[in-house]
């Protein structure tokens, strides 16, 4: 709420405008009315057609004044609401992408996604014109109030009675009502999430005809929805404060007519229609009330999951530092370095050292699950260790910019993820601004080139959502090209020929073989070709190295090397190294 | 799309509650009616009170027309509850099968139908769009119901005065035209601001999926730069809708002021002239609200409920069009042995553009094939068209001598698994992600296929096992280790023909071949269709198809192929070229 507050404080002027006129602007809902009942009063005592066009003229000035203010303090209200929902909106996305991955490892996208759709439109719909209907509330009642009071003591009393247990009521159930708010948008959420779920896995799905299955999942929410959804409408329904306000206020207006026929000198005619209107707009405004306690209270609910998310803590977080990384030199050093993906879960990565020198290229090669995309993600600095020290150009990685670090550290991942884009920004991606000549010489290195001619709309063909529309092999080439075009000084490729045939990949290899040469390159692959021509091989096994050096030796001495090959060719005989 | 088809249509959800939705029309009925009365007995009451003010002395005879009024609004507040319970009751329900079944209509649609679309985009068909007809509906019973209510009231008024009720009226056309004249600009507004809302989830969505590559690529400024590029339209839109909406609020309260003004007017003339009291005169002033707030809601909700029309008949389209339903006319049920047959098969993704040219093969049961060819060669949409993901142009595919489409699709799926080149986590356990494939499986059958897939080793170290949580995406294993669980998948729904989409490209060697030993056994007088890029499996299979660009250019068993010059051996010798044993040699010496 303090924050809801704060975000408001960015636009003091509109605020205060919005808070201020709403309750004049009630407050000249009420001139009508006393005017009515002049009226009626003059009519009953001496009808006579001038004062009528007097009251008139002063009706028509108010009708004008007031949907002047009318417009002016609902619009800038409006226009308030959607201001905060829209920097709402802003500071969620942006705190979302400053998180650290860790965080992102473990967010739930379809839950996050209700809350920066649904949510933030719930507030609008709350802060738009549920505060200024509670004002233009407390105006009406206030004036109502001021001349039960004038007219008669006990029973402005009376109704002063009626009023606060209106509020009290009306507070009461509002709470009772919270809890069932948010469980419905709970519900919701997850109906979301199935149903992305479904759609997005729709190939495996049928593969396996599930579509019962989800069917029945689906159904099953549906209804927990629903009965949520019934629950809190029918709870909605009983607006029991109401009944409170009604007993008071019709009531009052049949005491107020009762009592001026028994006693006609002590409320004049006009004091009853005056009364008799005011009560009349009290109980409308109450009945507002309803929904807009309603709409306040979800956006209550609504503002909190947000709030949640933004405020929720980050244990991946860490410091950006404040070294440029120039890309020189592209050493990676690994000392006694140990991870692990969150607190308490196992070790994925156990005391690993290393060290490549400029240059170099790299292979890792271990089972599925060893260790080596995680190596990756360190190098990018996607997490930090959770102990020893990686190094890189032989400082710190720590103490790097992250924005130096991204700039020199290219990967080509080993999940491609590519936009429901064209080909072109695909490629671009990591550098916005690059020409479409530029672009299409990278995509020539990467053999993507040919393949992208053949598609009906070449570079600005949409490749579907994930890449739905590319075989694997070409969304592989299409992110090597991403790669190199950033022209990094440490390029990093995790399994990024896993989808070629022999003959691409040799003659990638060939084209980019004089680009490789001033760079760093970290590859992981089980291709013998790439393997035997690297400087240095790297062996995980279960998150530990377990073997280091060139394929000749490896290919004799280590068990674990062997091992990958056995199957496949012809060892050498098993030396044993002093 | 006709009204009366559309009427038809929802009439087909409102029968099943056939009862809730009388019950509803009933109260409806009997609150317009209560309404009515109530302003009446006020009047009788309030004319006892002038007259006593005027001198008369009949103060007993207020009592029940005051009385009356207090027990009417009393009831009304009862009958208004029971009233939006069952509203609530039956627009839920309403909701509740729509939602069911555009869900089942749409997961029942073309693999084709879902390339062209985001996944969120459709999700929020289902969930949100629906949701919007929820709440539009509510708002139209209401203002349905006032516009009843002003109809009687205006009746009831008739009797009083004909030319005050005509007078009171005289402002109505006036806020119809201003009502009318805004509706174009309303629309205008209105389907901008959609896009751009659209188009804000849409990024949003994105940027949380992209989240690991916009950090590897240190986008996250420029993500927030173009995120706010498109928050901020957004925002302007809404403004520019806001503008469409809350106009006509001041609008109508200034037409009802003045028509305030001229009820005044004209009313204190014929109670000047003595044609009317001023009870009856006062009856008028008193329901006035009962004339401009329908009129209000109306003007108010006239965007929504043209686009909850516009859902609505979205709906229809999409339940009762067929163009992107799946073809299951086929309806033969039985097993299946194995034997494929491709006669002169002709595919394309998009028209004018094939994919695959002319293809035919023959496949006996129980036979091990390989496909081979560069990438992009047309090797997965093979596996996809045998699936039935895709129809394809001409030719045919025969199963055990029968066409594919003649088969039931569940039947034909159910005993053709594949193991996809695109691994597909669900969120959830893991053993939700092998049960999908069979639900009924028990532990010893899926500890039986993973020890095949060479898993076991890895789940039984990870903390909850088989229970452990896999996030979307299945981003908490490693690769490999995704690969064999969707490989465990298919091997658990036990197929007669099993497809392996390079299953196991992201494994490496030494437990690819353990897996190949351990599900060769499992697999074994299955027909298997083998893609692969490792020379060593496809080698071991009993017939290998060569595909290149869409077309077969050769076939035949390894030893036949590695014979004939052409692309297979091509293949062969430059794998052996740079795989071998020899090869490495090589290298050893160049590198000296
Ligand atoms: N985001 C993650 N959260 C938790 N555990 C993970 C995550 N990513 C990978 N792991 C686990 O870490 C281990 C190493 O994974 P990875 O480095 O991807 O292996 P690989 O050598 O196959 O590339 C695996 O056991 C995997 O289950
Ligand atoms: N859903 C799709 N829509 C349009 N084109 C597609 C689709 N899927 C694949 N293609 C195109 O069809 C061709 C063959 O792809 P595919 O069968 O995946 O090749 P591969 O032999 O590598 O498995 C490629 O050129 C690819 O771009
Ligand atoms: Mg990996
Ligand atoms: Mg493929």
């Amino acid at each position: 709420m303090k924050w809801l507050w704060k975000i408001h404080m960015r636009y003091p002027l509109k605020t205060f405008y919005t808070l201020i006129v709403s309750f004049f602007e009630a407050m000249m809902f009420t001139i009508p009315i006393s005017l009515t009942s002049q009226a009626v009063g003059e009519l009953l005592n001496n009808p006579n057609f001038a004062t009528i066009s007097e009251i008139l003229k002063k009706i028509l000035i108010v009708a004008i004044v007031q949907a002047f203010v009318f417009f002016s303090v609902s619009f800038i209200n409006e226009v308030l609401a959607h201001r905060v929902t829209t920097d709402i909106t802003e500071e969620l996305f942006t705190n979302l992408q400053y998180r650290s991955q860790t965080y992102h490892d473990k967010v739930n996208i379809g839950q996050i996604m209700g809350r920066a759709t649904g949510d933030t439109r719930t507030i609008n719909i709350g802060l738009s014109p549920a505060v200024r209907i509670i004002i233009g509330v407390i105006a009406i009642w206030g004036v109502t109030l001021y001349n039960a009071f004038r007219i008669n003591g006990t029973f402005g009393f009376l109704l002063l009675l009626g009023f606060i247990l209106f509020v009290i009521a009306t507070l009461k159930y509002t709470l009772d009502i919270l809890d069932l708010s948010t469980t419905t948008l709970q519900e919701f959420s997850k109906l979301s999430e199935i149903s992305v779920g479904a759609f997005s896995g729709i190939r495996e799905i049928k593969n396996y005809v599930a579509e019962a299955h989800l069917k029945k999942k689906f159904a099953k929410q549906v209804y927990n929805h629903m009965k949520a959804k019934i629950e809190e409408g029918e709870k909605w329904a009983v607006f029991y404060p109401i009944l409170i306000l009604n007993i008071f206020s019709v009531g009052a207006i049949a005491g107020v007519v009762y009592y001026s026929s028994i006693n006609p000198q002590a409320i004049s005619i006009h004091d009853v229609v005056l009364l008799v209107g005011l009560l009349l707009l009290s109980r409308a405004t109450a009945q507002q009330l309803h929904w807009t306690s309603w709409m306040t209270i979800s956006m209550i609910a609504a503002t909190q999951r947000v709030y949640e998310v933004i405020h929720s803590p980050d244990p991946g977080m860490f410091m950006d530092g404040n070294f440029e990384f120039t890309g020189k030199p592209a050493t990676i050093e690994f000392r006694s370095v140990w991870f692990q993906y969150e607190k308490d879960s196992p070790f994925v990565l156990k005391d690993i050292n290393f060290r490549i020198e400029e240059n170099q290229t790299v292979v890792i090669v271990g089972t599925p699950g060893s260790g080596k995309t995680t190596i990756t993600k360190l190098i990018q600095r996607l997490y930090l260790p959770t102990k020893g020290e990686i190094r890189i150009g032989g400082r710190k990685i720590e103490e790097y910019k992250n924005e130096s670090l991204r700039e020199h550290i290219a990967t080509v991942e080993q999940d491609i993820f590519l936009f429901n884009d064209t080909i072109l920004e695909n490629i671009r991606f990591g550098k916005p601004e690059a020409t479409r000549e530029e672009v299409i010489e990278m995509a020539k290195l990467a053999q993507a080139h040919d393949f992208i001619m053949e598609l009906p709309k070449k570079y600005d063909n949409l490749v579907g959502e994930g890449g739905v529309k590319l075989s694997g092999g070409q969304a592989q080439r299409i992110a090597i090209a991403r790669a190199l075009l950033m022209d990094p000084s440490i390029l990093i490729m995790d399994d990024g020929a896993s989808a070629l045939d022999a003959k691409t990949e040799l003659k990638i290899q060939e084209a980019i073989n004089e680009v490789l040469k001033t760079r760093t390159t970290i590859l992981t692959t089980h291709r013998l070709s790439i393997i035997a021509k690297a400087d240095a091989i790297l062996i995980f096994d279960g998150g530990k190295i377990v073997g280091m050096g060139n394929h000749e030796t490896l290919i004799r001495t280590n068990l674990f090397y062997r091992r990958l090959f056995e199957k496949h060719y012809k060892l050498p005989p098993l030396e044993v190294l002093q | 799309m006709s009204s009366k088809s559309l009427t038809r249509f929802l009439w087909g959800y409102i029968r099943p509650y056939k009862k809730l939705f009388l019950t509803t029309v009933l109260l409806l009925l009997l609150s317009i009616a209560i309404s009515t009365i109530a302003p009446i007995a006020f009047q009788k009451g309030f004319s006892v009170l002038v007259g006593r003010h005027l001198g008369a002395k009949q103060t007993a005879r207020i009592i029940l027309p005051l009385a009356i009024y207090f027990s009417l609004l009393l009831t009304q507040w009862i009958v208004q509850i029971l009233r939006e319970v069952v509203i609530v009751r039956f627009n839920s329900q309403i909701i509740k099968d729509m939602r069911n079944d555009i869900f089942k209509t749409v997961i029942h649609n073309k693999v084709s139908f879902f390339d062209d679309q985001e996944s969120g985009v459709l999700a929020s068909a289902v969930t949100n769009d629906i949701q919007e007809m929820y709440d539009a509906g509510l708002n139209f019973a209401n203002v349905l119901t006032q516009l009843v209510q002003l109809l009687m009231i205006v009746l009831v008024l008739f009797t009083y005065s004909r030319r005050l009720t005509l007078v009171s009226m005289i402002f109505f056309p006036a806020f119809f035209i201003v009502a009318f004249v805004l509706r174009k600009y309303q629309k205008k507004v209105e389907k901008t601001w959609r896009r751009n809302f659209a188009s804000v989830n849409q990024k949003f969505n994105e940027s949380l999926r992209a989240i690991e590559i916009s950090k590897a690529f240190g986008r996250e400024e420029m993500n927030v730069t173009t995120f706010k590029k498109v928050n901020e339209a957004t925002y302007r839109a809404s403004i520019k809708r806001a503008f469409a909406i809350f106009i006509i609020g001041p609008i109508n309260d200034f037409l009802s002021h003045i028509s305030l003004l001229v009820i005044i007017f004209f009313g204190s003339m014929e109670v000047i002239a003595g044609t009317i009291d001023l009870s009856e005169f006062y009856l008028f002033i008193f329901v006035l609200d009962y004339f401009y707030e329908p009129a209000l809601g109306l003007a108010r909700n006239y965007s929504r409920f043209q686009s909850m029309f516009g859902n609505l008949e979205r709906m229809l389209t999409l339940t009762s069009d067929t163009t992107y339903r799946e073809n299951a006319e086929g309806d033969k049920q039985q097993d299946i042995e194995g034997e494929i047959v491709f006669k002169h098969v002709n595919f394309e993704y998009v028209i004018g553009e094939p994919v695959l040219k002319d293809i035919s093969f023959h496949v006996k049961p129980g036979m091990k094939v390989a496909i081979v060819g560069h990438t992009g060669a047309g090797k997965t949409t093979l596996a996809a068209i045998l699936l039935r993901f895709y129809d394809i142009a001409s030719g045919e595919i025969l199963i055990d001598g029968i066409p594919l489409q003649e088969y039931k699709i569940e039947t034909l799926r159910k005993q053709i698994g594949m193991v996809s080149q695109k691994v597909f986590i669900f969120e959830g356990t893991l053993r939700e992600n092998l049960t999908i494939a069979k639900a009924n499986a028990t532990d010893d059958e899926i500890y039986r296929v993973l020890e095949a897939v060479q898993a076991v080793e890895f789940i039984n170290q990870l903390p909850d096992g088989l229970d452990t949580y896999l996030t979307s995406g299945g981003g908490n294993l490693s690769a490999g280790q995704r690969q064999m669980i969707s490989f465990a998948r298919a091997l658990l729904s036990n197929p007669n023909i099993i497809i392996l989409d390079e299953a196991t490209s992201v494994v490496d060697l030494y437990t690819e071949a353990k897996i190949q030993e351990a599900t060769d056994e499992l697999l074994k007088n299955r027909t298997a269709l083998v893609i692969a890029h490792r020379l060593t499996t496809i080698m071991n299979s009993d017939y290998i198809i060569v595909l290149e660009k869409g077309r077969i250019v050769q076939e035949g068993t390894h030893q036949e192929l590695i014979s004939q010059q052409g692309a297979y051996k091509e293949m062969y010798e430059l794998y052996f070229q740079t795989q071998s044993a020899e090869y490495l040699e090589e290298i050893k010496v160049k590198n000296k």
